[in-house]
């Protein structure tokens, strides 16, 4: 019990009104930044599909501690459900936008259920493999997904009978990820997120208070492609298409590095990954590294490196720190007076 | 102490970095040091002035195409400095300005979307196929003409969203005619197919067997990853299917070399054909052990008895000391650059975007840097593929110092 | 499965596989990560060698030197500015270091295809030795000098692992990281020598499969995942269990494409590793801890 509560204080101080307040400007000044720039707007859209993919992995990899690799695969399912109901189908297009995410949730679970004797690295080489697996699928059942030519030409989203515009899409995606940090947020501060928690530090202890371990992690495991895969019906929902090799091993490793370079303290760490990892591998002044990737792999090691717990931990600390130096000046100004 | 402790570690990480990064800053800006126009102008022209028509490229400097999107962009910028040393377009000059998407699909519609606000009147993909697809609804909303200049992706140039997207190598039917007379002359009649298990391989083949199967026996097509380490499985079973000829489609570098040199030692009777694709890229040869390559037989796109790729050779050899030897992605991305200068002249301008694609689309009888003397390219509303037929293409071998010799296959040539 | 060829190309990537993974299971004992840069160093290695002998013109033997002080150098690098300020500071949490030696892994490919550029380049002889025909089938150079390589270096690990003191140390510090500290171990000595020691195996893999079919900066990751996959598969049990596990994923990469073509080598190989993992949770051979 010890580690768990030196680590993470489970009931931290976050409460609600700060958050949204924080999301809200946060999002007043994106808006403020994109302004009438299609580019920038682009990058939001792009963050907002990497923040929920990063979100997606958060939940089980941060919060459970199993890693699974199959998030390129997830983040295609969501991509290609868009894609698949817009091109084959008369359904209305929100319905997709539903059905991506449980589709990806029941191959996660399924895969998780196969896999539920192994832990860790095993987990991971599994995963791994059928994320390989899928790819390759998805250009030989050309049936279903367009094959190696990909699929493009889908029809504009309407909600209602009212047609959402990139403009809209774009306002839309920046509440969706922030409603779904502060779902997540939630989650992690409830009874649930603390068992999940728990089981990442020892998962004896859980079980042994009652709560079926596997369970957890299938939940979790579920839940996290979910939130993936909306990442990925964003993706092809924005920019119109889709194709095999658009999602591989790339959103992978952004996945698993988004939340750390934000903070794992907070889901809204991931969000921060996101957009760090948009701007350092695409608007980078490229006279100062060619490769954008490689800003963002040495920007990584140095968050890692200098601010263990990530920009927003790092943040919170700066803020504790000029907070007690208040207190200390008061007090000492105090001192010297009396 | 703890502070200190973290900033020793803050200075030697940045150092390590710099070690990394610097020497990587100044590989990456010596081609862009040397003086541009440095050369005497070919013909006395004035200088161009005015608003500069913008070339925006998407060139995956860094990612797994960055070989190949090198090349051409090292043709492209050679093709603008020409134009620039001759007058410019309309009098205006042209310049380039290029953003790197990694090859990665994820990037590249903000990229290009970048290029868009930069200005770019027309769009140079020099990316993956994958990539210019993800692209594609983006160029057709902006409505700016856009070639891929390496791209033999049919996707690439097919419905939906095609409409300003162009491409200029040989279209895959063209290939597969070549290939079958090809074979009838050297009585080919059983043919193994071997490929990579790329998406654009995947496209080419699914066009390629239907064709193939009209003109010679398939015994077996066998693919393998495009990382594979090892190709011995599939060229024992191409072996054991007895073909009299193994055609490879990749795309090139590591794994064709692998290829081409197994099959070498396990089956040196059998006739190796390759589309192009090894043959393009003089970077790779020398990946091959001593004659690794030798008796390969590629349709390639560049040969010397054409003068335009004679002229293209000697500038491309004068301006970069590590060229080896022209090929198609040099020519290839040449004429795209002189294409959209055509169809900017054709329509007086870059401000009218549907008039410059109706230029375009109305360009034929173009001289082309490639394929056989007095070879010619040419688009139309449904053509979007550059070359005009067989004759952009030969049967080249490569000799025993791995290089294509000069001598084109004697068996068969395309008649033009 | 009576193909001498296929054998040979089994055994010659499962090796190489063998050797990665070896490097994969050293860091893990001293470090309890797995070291996913891995891949990086022995990419390192082979591009720097190459680079140095083809563009540069140097001697091979010089070239090879250079190459294998700088895959050394990365990953003692590593254990110096990356991951020991991590252990300093969380202990054995795995996963920030997990990462950090993933950033690692996209820093050197970045930085090697800055520096040496992104072409492929072939690799280097530093003795020419000729193929030799055995019937049917053909043992080229660059097969046997991996099979000499591998046996060499296993036996070397193996006996330094269970016969010197500093091998010992390091099974002790992996098998129990908590006793180990306890006891007072040099646990800091114990990981930069498990470092050091998986950078020098990283070095001389790359530089000889390298010869195989050339190197690219690219190589870095596939070499990173296929070590990992062969590491898992082998399991932690002893120096030899990552041999076995390469060997195995050497002869399915083989033999599946062969009887089942190449089209469904993904999904199969997604199936074998499912079952097999039911079936040895813990792969091959598992670490039994003698309290």
């Amino acid at each position: 019990m010890n580690a768990l509560v030196r680590r993470a204080p489970l009931r931290s101080r976050g409460s609600v009104l700060p958050q949204i307040l924080w999301a809200v400007a946060g999002m007043i000044a994106v808006v403020l930044w994109v302004g009438g720039s299609g580019y920038r707007q682009d990058l939001m859209v792009l963050s907002c599909s990497y923040a929920l993919v990063g979100l997606g992995m958060y939940i089980p990899f941060i919060m459970g501690g199993s890693l699974s690799a199959a998030y390129s695969a997830y983040a295609a399912i969501g991509a290609y459900t868009v894609c698949i109901v817009a091109v084959r189908t008369s359904w209305p297009l929100p319905m997709a936008w539903i059905l991506g995410p449980l589709v990806a949730c029941a191959v996660a679970v399924l895969l998780g259920m196969a896999t539920r004797r192994l832990s860790g690295n095993y987990l991971v080489a599994v995963t791994l493999l059928f994320g390989f697996a899928f790819q390759t699928w998805t250009i030989d059942a050309s049936g279903i997904t367009g094959g190696s030519s990909g699929m493009l030409g889908i029809r504009k989203l309407e909600i209602a009978g009212w047609q959402v515009s990139r403009q809209g899409l774009f306002v839309g995606s920046l509440v969706v990820v922030c409603s779904v940090a502060f779902l997540i947020e939630r989650l992690r501060l409830s009874p649930w997120g603390i068992a999940l928690r728990g089981k990442r530090e020892i998962p004896l202890a859980v079980e042994s208070t009652g709560i079926p371990v596997p369970a957890l992690e299938l939940v979790s495991l579920g839940f996290g492609a979910a939130v993936a895969a909306l990442g990925g019906a964003l993706f092809s929902g924005y920019n119109g298409g889709i194709h095999p090799e658009t999602f591989g091993l790339n959103i992978l490793f952004l996945a698993v590095f988004m939340p750390l370079v934000g903070g794992v303290g907070t889901p809204w760490g991931a969000v921060v990954g996101a957009v760090l990892a948009v701007q350092f591998s695409l608007n980078f002044p490229s006279s100062i590294a060619k490769s954008g990737s490689f800003a963002f792999a040495v920007a990584v090691m140095l968050v890692l490196l200098l601010a263990p717990k990530g920009v927003l931990g790092y943040l919170a600390l700066l803020r504790d720190r000029m907070r007690r130096r208040r207190s200390d000046g008061s007090a000492a100004a105090g001192g010297k007076q009396s | 102490m703890l502070v200190q402790g973290k900033l020793k570690v803050a200075i030697a990480a940045g150092a390590v970095m710099a070690a990394i990064a610097f020497p990587g800053l100044s590989h990456a800006q010596a081609p862009a040091a040397k003086p541009a126009a440095k050369s005497a102008p070919a013909q006395k022209a004035a200088p161009p002035s005015g608003d500069p028509i913008i070339f925006g490229i998407d060139e995956d400097a860094t990612g797994p195409g960055s070989v190949i999107a090198r090349m051409s962009v090292r043709a492209m910028r050679l093709a603008v400095d020409h134009i620039n040393e001759t007058g410019g377009i309309l009098g205006r000059p042209v310049k380039i300005i290029t953003e790197n998407d990694e090859s990665d699909a994820t990037k590249t519609p903000a990229v290009t979307r970048k290029l868009l606000e930069q200005g770019a009147n027309v769009l140079f993909f020099a990316t993956a196929g994958s990539s210019i697809i993800q692209a594609k609804p983006i160029v057709k909303e902006a409505k700016v003409i856009s070639f891929g200049t390496y791209t033999i992706t049919a996707a690439v140039t097919a419905p939906p969203d095609n409409e300003y997207v162009f491409s200029m190598g040989n279209a895959n039917a063209d290939v597969t005619t070549l290939l079958c007379q090809g074979w009838e002359a050297a009585k080919v009649k059983r043919i193994a197919v071997f490929g990579d298990g790329s998406a654009t391989v995947d496209t080419i083949l699914k066009g390629f067997l239907p064709a193939l199967g009209k003109c010679v026996e398939v015994v077996t097509t066998e693919r393998a990853p495009v990382d594979a380490n090892d190709v011995t499985a599939q060229i024992t079973r191409i072996r054991n299917a007895k073909p009299d000829a193994m055609l490879t489609i990749a795309n090139g570098g590591q794994f064709e070399v692998l290829v081409q040199q197994t099959a070498r030692r396990l089956m040196p009777k059998v006739l190796r054909f390759s589309t192009a694709s090894l043959g393009n890229q003089p970077d790779a040869w020398k990946l091959a052990s001593p004659s690794g390559l030798e008796g390969l037989i590629f349709t390639g796109s560049a040969t010397l008895s054409n003068p335009l790729t004679k002229q293209l050779d000697a500038a491309l050899r004068a301006k970069h000391k590590d060229f080896v030897a022209v090929a198609a992605f040099d020519a290839w991305s040449w004429d795209a650059v002189m294409m959209a200068k055509a169809a900017i002249e054709k329509a007086g301008g870059v401000s009218d975007k549907e008039k410059l694609l109706a230029a375009l689309t109305s360009i034929s009888g173009f001289k082309s840097s490639f394929g056989q003397p007095g070879f010619t390219l040419s688009f139309s509303p449904t053509k979007h593929v550059a070359s005009d037929g067989l004759c952009g293409m030969n049967f080249s071998v490569f000799g025993k110092d791995n290089k294509p010799s000069p001598q084109l296959w004697k068996t068969y040539q395309p008649k033009c | 499965m009576t193909d001498l060829q296929l054998w040979i190309s089994a055994l010659e990537i499962g090796s190489f596989y063998g050797l990665i993974a070896l490097c994969y299971l050293i860091v893990y004992q001293g470090a309890l990560v797995f070291n996913f840069a891995i891949g990086g160093y022995a990419m390192m290695a082979g591009i720097a060698t190459s680079w140095l002998a083809t563009e540069q013109g140097a001697p091979v033997w010089l070239a090879m030197l250079f190459g294998v002080v700088l895959c050394v150098g990365s990953s003692v690098l590593t254990e110096m500015v990356v991951v020991r300020p991590m252990v300093r500071r969380s202990g054995h949490d795995e996963l920030p270091k997990l990462i950090a030696v993933t950033a690692v892994l996209f820093a050197l490919e970045q930085g090697a295809g800055a520096v040496f550029g992104r072409g492929s380049m072939p690799g280097q002889w530093l003795f020419d030795i000729e193929p030799i025909e055995m019937g049917e089938a053909v043992l080229d150079g660059a097969a046997l000098q991996m099979f000499v390589v591998t046996g060499v270096v296993f036996a070397l690990v193996a006996f330094w692992l269970n016969a010197t003191r500093a091998g010992r140390m390091l099974r002790a510090a992996g098998d129990n990281p908590v006793a180990a500290q306890v006891l007072g171990l040099p646990t800091d000595r114990i990981r930069l020598t498990a470092f050091f020691v998986a950078g020098v195996i990283a070095a001389i893999a790359g530089i000889v499969f390298a010869l195989k079919s050339g190197i690219t900066f690219r190589s870095a990751l596939p070499w990173s995942i296929k070590g990992f996959l062969a590491a898992v598969i082998g399991g932690t049990g002893g120096a030899w269990a990552p041999l076995v596990g390469g060997l195995l994923l050497g002869a399915i990469e083989v033999f599946v494409p062969f009887y089942l073509g190449g089209a469904s080598v993904d999904y199969v190989i997604l199936l074998l590793a499912a079952v097999f993992f039911v079936v040895r949770p813990q792969g091959f051979f598992a670490r039994r801890i003698r309290v």
